[in-house]
């Protein structure tokens, strides 16, 4: 995983998990490495990591059975919610830069159909 | 007391040099501090009084409430700068050193680290690389139970792939009851690796503060932030 | 304890069986060629200085070959007080005291500078060993003193000073000038007992202070180098 400079490393590894539980790439129910193992696979603090799973617990994302591991939520639906939280955060931010820009709201909503109309011409993923 | 290590109004001078003056700073069990800063801050000096290599200064150090000293030896693992092997030995020799003189010392665990470290028993030190001699020393001092760790410029001219590799042996020695302290000026590499970061200069800790929080509230890395605090810090 | 003696015995036996042949082979060209100069010139200051580096030559190729200084960081990291290193690295020496003998003994023989016997009578060989130990006693001794001078004084470490006494901890260079110094103070003040067959009782006495002399050395040692 690449770090950025600028935010912290623990809400970019919890944001890290939360796209990769959103992408499919880890299922419900499984099972996390330890704190300590998870630290030396992403070279980072266990301190870190503790404060990540901390957290992703208090979110109901991971609970911690004692004596057994740290799995993700069994929650079927964590995937799609998580899905819709990150397409919020992406849409906010495409927004927000395409307001930078100096778009209205009808501009950027322009560009975005034009955009669309254009990638599904062209076979694209959509 | 969750101090590991509290240093107050610390002073060392080698003459007419003042290479500490007046460091004031505590180091809780259970976390990885980074001691930064240039050369010549002091950072080699303090730990040495640390590992109680150097007996003459002033102010107070105490390691789990006791002086560095006889008794601290026990609980210290110090890793130097220098090479401290003497010329005669193999590697089999300093691991029965370390086996025989550390009641703390793991040699199961050090046989492995050194095996992945491609590191042969029957080897002669002096003929060893630079960068395999510091892959050594480090196996060895991360190989026993210390309570606190005196790591000093771990990182200086060793190879990436050796590099990640004292990481890795790093992250697996740690725990809630040990402290490292790693002094260094290759702060990019150990960034992920502190929990807490004080700044050395010119024998004083001008800043004490938490690695997250350093790109919380500045939106820059450890290594940004250091360039920054000591630019300024020579200007004035 | 044992282990330290072990691992002294180790350090000892490497410098010796290397040390201790080069040296012969290095130096009895030298010793050779210097006695035949020697033996050639009138009694002057040069004769005069060149028999007294004999000495210290002398001096020179035992203290070396001894290594008087295992003292090096590896040892003061570990939990071990600084009495029991000294002491464990001058009994682990003592085996050795044959091989500097016969390497001595070429080199003097080369000379032709000393009478010095080539076999040793049973209270001859004591002194040797007690010279021996008050050699290393009093190198240590040195080491602490200037130690606590360098504690309570500003003195810088470049001072002409230190730089004959050394601190020998780290480097060579300063460990040699206080090892060249020590010894050939001790063999020059106290060869007499080795070459002069003196009474029971005067020899008998001698040692004893020697030996207690040693001791208390020793023990400052320890204590100035464990604080310091």
């Amino acid at each position: 995983m690449r770090y950025n400079d600028y935010e912290p490393i623990y809400l970019q590894i919890i944001n890290d998990i939360k796209a990769q539980i959103a992408f499919g790439h880890l299922k419900p129910g499984m099972q996390l490495p330890t704190i300590k193992e998870q630290a030396t696979i992403m070279k980072v603090n266990p301190n870190t990591i503790a404060r990540v799973y901390y957290l992703l617990e208090q979110e109901d994302i991971i609970n911690k059975q004692k004596g057994i591991g740290t799995f993700l939520s069994k929650n079927e639906h964590l995937a799609s919610d998580l899905r819709d939280a990150e397409a919020k955060i992406i849409t906010s931010r495409f927004v927000s830069e395409m307001a930078r820009l100096g778009f209205s709201t009808t501009g950027i909503a322009t560009h975005l159909d034009l955009y669309l109309k254009n990638e599904s011409g062209n076979n694209n993923t959509l | 007391m969750s101090e590991i290590l509290s240093v107050s109004n610390l002073m060392k001078n080698y003459g007419a040099v003042q290479a500490l003056n007046g460091v004031n700073c505590g180091f809780e069990r259970g976390k990885i501090y980074g001691l930064l800063g240039p050369n010549a801050s002091g950072k080699t000096t303090f730990l040495k009084i640390c590992a109680a290599l150097i007996m003459i200064y002033k102010g107070q150090v105490l390691i789990d409430g006791v002086k560095p000293g006889l008794a601290t030896k026990a609980k210290v693992a110090y890793l130097p700068v220098d090479d401290y092997f003497p010329d005669w030995m193999k590697v089999s020799d300093a691991i029965n050193f370390f086996s025989d003189f550390f009641m703390d010392f793991d040699r199961p665990k050090a046989e492995n680290i050194l095996t992945d470290m491609e590191l042969e028993k029957s080897s002669s030190i002096t003929n060893l690389s630079h960068g395999m001699k510091s892959r050594l020393k480090l196996s060895l001092v991360l190989s026993r139970r210390a309570h606190l760790y005196l790591l000093d410029e771990a990182f200086d001219g060793v190879d990436p792939v050796t590099r990640e590799k004292i990481i890795d042996v790093m992250l697996n020695t740690f725990d809630h009851e040990s402290t490292i302290i790693l002094a260094t000026h290759h702060i990019d590499y150990v960034e992920r690796l502190l929990d807490e970061v004080k700044l050395l200069s010119r024998g004083k800790i001008i800043r004490e503060i938490a690695a997250e929080e350093i790109r919380q509230s500045t939106g820059k890395s450890v290594g940004e932030y250091y360039l920054e605090v000591f630019r300024n810090d020579k200007a004035t | 304890m044992i282990r330290l003696l072990k691992y002294h015995f180790m350090i000892h036996r490497h410098r010796t069986l290397q040390l201790s042949i080069a040296i012969m082979i290095l130096l009895a060209p030298i010793f050779w060629v210097a006695s035949l100069i020697i033996n050639a010139t009138p009694e002057s200051i040069l004769n005069y200085g060149m028999r007294y580096s004999f000495v210290w030559i002398s001096a020179l190729a035992l203290g070396y070959t001894s290594s008087f200084f295992p003292i090096n960081i590896l040892h003061m990291l570990i939990p071990v007080p600084k009495l029991y290193l000294i002491i464990t690295s001058i009994l682990a020496s003592m085996p050795f005291l044959l091989i500097y003998k016969i390497t001595i003994t070429i080199l003097l023989l080369l000379s032709q500078e000393y009478s010095e016997p080539l076999v040793l009578s049973s209270r001859q060989w004591v002194t040797v060993v007690i010279l021996f130990v008050l050699t290393q006693c009093f190198f240590y001794f040195l080491l602490a003193v200037s130690t606590l001078i360098k504690a309570h004084l500003k003195v810088s470490k470049k001072s002409s000073f230190f730089m004959l006494i050394g601190s020998s901890v780290k480097g060579l260079p300063n460990g040699f000038s206080s090892l060249i110094f020590s010894t050939s103070i001790v063999f020059k003040v106290f060869r007499e007992l080795v070459l002069i067959e003196s009474n029971l009782t005067t020899w008998g006495f001698h040692s004893f202070v020697t030996l207690v002399l040693s001791v208390f050395m020793l023990f400052i040692s320890g204590y100035v180098l464990e604080k310091y």
